[in-house]
């Protein structure tokens, strides 16, 4: 049968996943440390029937080839790293971190995994927990009777307690970056871990070279860029809507060769 | 027999060509730096003297001889994705990637990095600068200038190797929006390019163009098959009615 249907079937293919991370990046609008993801397609195999350069009938080498593509898949879907806007909140477990970095977060089976959602809460006993009540690495906790909570760009936590004049310092946040951070998994609720292509996680004090500081009070937005994702989509739909265009041109001529007899 | 139906039948099957050519840029329609192929018909003919043409033996010969792929180089449209690690190749020319089929040439600028930081296309191939495959320090900010520097921080890493062909023509598509010089394509000394970091160039197809040559092909195929019914009808009729004498 005629290859353009297959060609034609792995460009509706590809042009739907597009349409997919698509959805995925605007449901995500409005979600804390999101990064947008985007489809990366290629082509696939050539057929080379003839090469450039090789001699025709004729003995003359011809000046062009001829290939036949194979269509389009996707070759990746990976996340845009860019910062998302900081967005002032006045919770004062809010963090942001800016530039570089993930919060640790220590998952109820005892894995680490990694976010840049800084809505933190606290739980019963005092941990700085995220919002499903996972702790954060290393583990901080806010004493009893605590009037107010400051952290510092470089990760100091420091609480003044009723009764005393001095700030007290109890701990430092650490955070990780990675040598590729698009090559960490998304595994949802805001959480990514790391995969071999994402290489191990190098912890470091924020604000220290290579490592982003922390905005104590702020939360980072996603980085979704909503006009941006509504141009796409439209570049996604019409090209979908044309290869499908081929599947009908290659079908009404596959009728027509059928109806010859 | 009459001749008409065998060249109907050649006809048909190089629409059929045009189709899948069609249909390939088409399913590339969002692919970086993919350039469209244009399908080009019967350079070939031009060597056939008259008297050696016989349609029946060219129909059923191998079709290629009437067919060949052109490569459209023109520059796809370059979108801004604030991306770190695209990069979209303004002017001529196009960045160096280790293939294994050896040097390949491509300007799908969307480059990601690997475990170890070197900068890799998505399938996987070393992007090479001028002191080699060319490797990121992560844990600076990167940036890159016009000329193709690449820096980290203050320090510069290294700069991205552009090259271009002065015949084009010579080189031939491998998987993965790559080039390879196959056919001694000649490399020009100091091509005139500017590398924009947080860019990339699209796909350079015309849906306007792919569009008619869709609609043309179906309709022109529709004709060939329409020729082979009426040849089939008069060498029906020339039978019967000699029949009938």
């Amino acid at each position: 049968m005629m290859r353009a249907l297959y060609t034609a079937a792995t460009g509706m293919d590809a042009h739907q996943t597009k349409i997919n991370v698509i959805a995925n990046n605007l449901a995500n609008v409005n979600t804390t440390g999101f990064k947008r993801s985007r489809a990366d397609f290629e082509d696939l195999l050539y057929q080379t029937l003839r090469a450039p350069g090789a001699s025709s009938a004729a003995g003359q080498a011809a000046p062009v080839g001829q290939q036949i593509g194979l269509g389009t898949r996707t070759a990746s879907v990976s996340p845009i790293l860019g910062q998302g806007e900081l967005q002032n909140s006045s919770d004062s477990l809010d963090m942001a971190i800016e530039g570089n970095g993930y919060f640790q977060i220590t998952r109820p089976n005892g894995e680490l995994a990694y976010t840049r959602a800084g809505a933190f809460k606290r739980n019963s006993d005092g941990d700085i927990t995220t919002a499903s009540g996972d702790i954060m690495e290393p583990q901080i906790t806010l004493p009893d009777g605590v009037l107010d909570i400051t952290i510092a760009y470089d990760g100091t936590v420091s609480v003044s307690l009723s009764g005393q004049a001095e700030a007290e310092e109890i701990g430092t946040i650490q955070i990780a970056r990675f040598t590729n951070p698009a090559g960490l998994r998304a595994i949802g609720h805001n959480l990514l871990m790391p995969t071999g292509a994402s290489g191990d996680p190098i912890t470091g004090v924020p604000g220290e070279e290579g490592f982003g500081g922390i905005a104590q009070g702020f939360l980072e937005t996603s980085n979704v860029n909503v006009v941006e994702e509504m141009v796409q989509m439209i570049v996604g739909q019409r090209a979908y809507e044309i290869s499908s265009k081929l599947i009908t041109t290659a079908d009404q001529m596959l009728q027509s060769v059928s109806q010859l007899g | 027999m009459n001749n008409a139906i065998y060249s109907a039948v050649l006809g048909s099957r190089i629409e059929m060509f045009r189709l899948d050519v069609v249909a390939n840029n088409v399913a590339n329609a969002s692919t970086p730096g993919y350039k469209a192929d244009i399908p080009v018909f019967s350079a070939h003919l031009d060597h056939i003297s008259k008297s050696e043409f016989n349609p029946y033996r060219q129909a059923l010969k191998n079709v290629n001889d009437y067919f060949e792929t052109s490569c459209r180089f023109t520059p796809g449209d370059i979108m801004h994705t604030g991306r770190q690690f695209d990069m979209a190749l303004e002017g001529d020319g196009f960045f160096v990637v280790q293939t294994p089929r050896g040097e390949g040439f491509t300007r799908a600028g969307n480059f990601q990095i690997d475990t170890d930081g070197n900068l890799i296309t998505t399938k996987g191939y070393s992007v090479m600068g001028d002191g080699g495959a060319i490797v990121i320090d992560t844990s600076k900010e990167i940036t890159v200038t016009k000329d193709g520097t690449i820096f980290a921080g203050t320090e510069e890493l290294d700069r991205f190797r552009v090259v271009d062909f002065s015949n084009k023509g010579g080189l031939r598509k491998i998987a993965g929006g790559a080039f390879i010089n196959s056919a001694g394509a000649t490399a020009i000394a100091d091509p005139n390019f500017t590398v924009t970091q947080g860019f990339l160039e699209g796909s350079n197809i015309n849906p306007v163009r792919e569009m008619a040559a869709l609609v043309m092909t179906g309709r022109q195929f529709e004709v060939f098959q329409k020729t082979i019914t009426l040849v089939d009808g008069i060498n029906s009729r020339a039978t019967q009615t000699l029949g009938n004498i």
